[in-house]
């Protein structure tokens, strides 16, 4: 098992009003190579933030308190000074974007978006650009390249800027994409297209995920391991077959309850009272203890550590108390 | 450029004002072979004359021909507009862009000392400014560019943070391109358009200004024919001699009708979603 990246005890606080909230608190994964990790969770949870910390894009008033980003055992991301960082940057580690609407500059033509991720990685001539660029279309899955080397990014349709992104995110054959909700923004039919394009791809090119959503069934159909974030912190992390059969934590089973199942019209749609507490709002205990519907007294004093619950496989909550503690 | 005037035939307004502009610009390159007489020149004989065949803008005072003064005008003003608005837009680019994408305390400092600057009246900071530096061709410039700074770094610092905030400035930083780069290459151009409309409806400013500062006194002095400096002149006699103040009039006004006209469908033409 060749991790390609670890996270270490990462916490990282919001600087407001001259007081610090804490929005991640104490996250560890690692994620092997050619692994498919997924981190789920409800909007506010700091699945996004943690995918940008990654980066180092984190925008000004959060800051990384503590912890460590290791890539490949060796770079620490979160200490690499700023040139280095643009090395890595698209060429170690690559990102896609919920919002593929956006996501590209409206006054360049595809082919420059294309080559200039190429411009900065490496040394090529125009003409190898022009090439590549061409080359990596058609593996995304565009059937007309040579002409939509010329097009503006407006006259196309969200599911091919997506392909775009990805041809872009993999050109340079990146140990690590980070996929921010790629496929939220998409129709669904064009979703699972995306989601196999992108499992296909980063298989032939020994690529590792990290596929960050809201979508449980995303998670179910391109993940391997998956994380579960709640207000900042990891609620329990297994593998997709554990979490799916055996969700352990009351969040993550409040998740999968949510996931209407088709067919099934007897019940109302589930959904977990209230809402994430916002960072401000933090109390010593259990971060989910004011939604739980097996909340005790502990919840409220005592923050939960991470329990193993199972063959790898870890809870954040006191239910499990009894078990070796593994990690504080 | 093909497109940009392909565009910009479509467009009749705009197709005017460019036209208008261009007319504007040629008169100012060609004054010396249009002017019939040196601005100069005067004709003793012929003070105060009404439009005649010999003279069809008539004269002034001295006897100077209003129509050869009015052309050689237009130097003075194109000059103005175009090295003022350079002075004002260049260095409110640069203010902007700082100020913009690095925000904090850059942008505090940068954005205070532009409200100092905003909160005089544009003619009495350029009219402090030239009494400081003394009247001339070179200072009035140098003024009405200073006076001209704030509103670009505004117009420019404004648009930077609404395109900052779009995904492909995130997603440019994520492939690794350099923040001077994506400055350049992402902000710059995306910034592009309201620069340009805010350029164009400067230059009409600047020449207006340019007016103002010569019409006290204080901008081109005489005998250097600017058109803020006839209507000073023929102020006095605009009563028995209307032409003397009418065709300096109307030369600021066609000017700088075009310059808006042209500022406005530039807009539109700009907006890389109607290519």
């Amino acid at each position: 098992m060749n991790p390609v990246l670890e996270i270490k005890n990462l916490s990282i606080d919001l600087h407001a009003d001259r007081k610090k909230f804490n929005v991640i608190n104490n996250v560890n994964l690692t994620i092997n190579k050619k692994q498919k990790y997924g981190i789920v969770g409800e909007s506010g949870s700091g699945k996004s933030l943690t995918s940008l910390s990654i980066m180092n894009l984190l925008p000004a008033p959060l800051n990384i308190r503590e912890g460590k980003i290791l890539f490949e055992e060796s770079k620490d991301l979160t200490k690499l000074p700023n040139k280095e960082m643009l090395k890595v940057r698209g060429n170690d580690i690559s990102m896609i974007f919920q919002e593929p609407m956006t996501a590209l500059d409206p006054l360049y033509p595809i082919e420059h978006q294309i080559m200039e991720v190429l411009r900065f990685h490496g040394t090529y001539s125009r003409k190898q650009m022009k090439e590549l660029a061409i080359e990596m279309l058609e593996k995304v899955g565009i059937s007309r390249p040579k002409q939509l080397m010329a097009e503006y990014p407006h006259q196309l349709s969200g599911g091919m800027r997506q392909r775009i992104m990805i041809a872009i995110a993999l050109i340079c054959n990146p140990k690590l994409l980070i996929a921010d909700e790629p496929t939220t923004a998409l129709d669904v039919t064009i979703q699972a297209q995306i989601l196999d394009l992108m499992s296909d791809l980063t298989e032939n090119y020994d690529t590792s995920i990290l596929m960050i959503t809201h979508d449980l069934g995303v998670i179910a159909e391109t993940c391997e391991r998956v994380a579960v974030m709640y207000s900042g912190e990891i609620v329990e992390e297994t593998t997709v077959e554990n979490l799916f059969s055996n969700p352990t934590h009351p969040y993550t089973i409040g998740l999968l309850e949510s996931v209407k199942s088709l067919g099934d019209r007897t019940r109302d749609l589930y959904s977990i009272p209230g809402t994430v507490p916002t960072p401000k709002q933090l109390t010593g205990g259990c971060r989910f203890a004011s939604r739980c519907p097996y909340a005790t007294a502990i919840c409220r004093e005592q923050a939960p550590p991470l329990f193993s619950v199972g063959t790898d496989h870890q809870s954040r909550c006191w239910l499990y108390g009894k078990e070796e503690v593994i990690n504080g | 450029m093909k497109q940009f005037l392909a565009r910009l035939k479509q467009d009749k307004v705009g197709l005017i004002g460019f036209t208008g502009i261009i007319i504007v610009i040629l008169v100012g390159v060609f004054s010396p072979l249009i002017a019939p007489y040196s601005p100069e020149e005067m004709f003793t004989d012929h003070t105060m004359e009404g439009p005649s065949s010999q003279f069809i803008f008539g004269t002034d005072e001295f006897g100077r021909d209003i129509f050869s003064r009015i052309i050689f005008g237009t130097q003075v003003s194109l000059q103005v507009g175009v090295i003022a608005v350079g002075i004002g837009a260049g260095c409110g680019l640069v203010f902007g862009l700082i100020s913009g994408y690095f925000q904090g305390k850059v942008d505090q400092i940068i954005m205070r000392i532009m409200d100092i600057f905003f909160a005089f009246p544009d003619i009495l900071l350029a009219l402090a400014i030239v009494a400081v530096l003394g009247p001339s061709l070179t200072n009035t410039m140098i003024a009405i560019g200073i006076v001209f700074t704030p509103v670009f770094t505004r117009t420019v610092r404004a648009a930077v943070i609404a395109v900052k905030e779009n995904e492909y400035i995130t997603s440019a930083t994520a492939i690794g391109v350099p923040p001077i780069k994506i400055i350049y290459r992402h902000i710059t151009p995306n910034i592009l358009a309201p620069f340009i409309v805010q350029i164009t409806l400067a230059l009409s400013g600047a020449i207006l200004t340019e007016a103002a500062l010569s019409f006290l006194g204080l901008g081109i002095q005489p005998p250097n024919p600017s058109w803020g400096v006839m209507l000073d002149a023929s102020r006095t006699y605009m009563e028995f001699a209307p032409w003397t103040i009418l065709f300096p009039a109307i030369a600021i006004v066609f000017t700088i009708f075009c310059f808006n006209l042209f500022g406005d469908s530039l807009r539109d033409i700009l907006d890389p979603k109607m290519k």
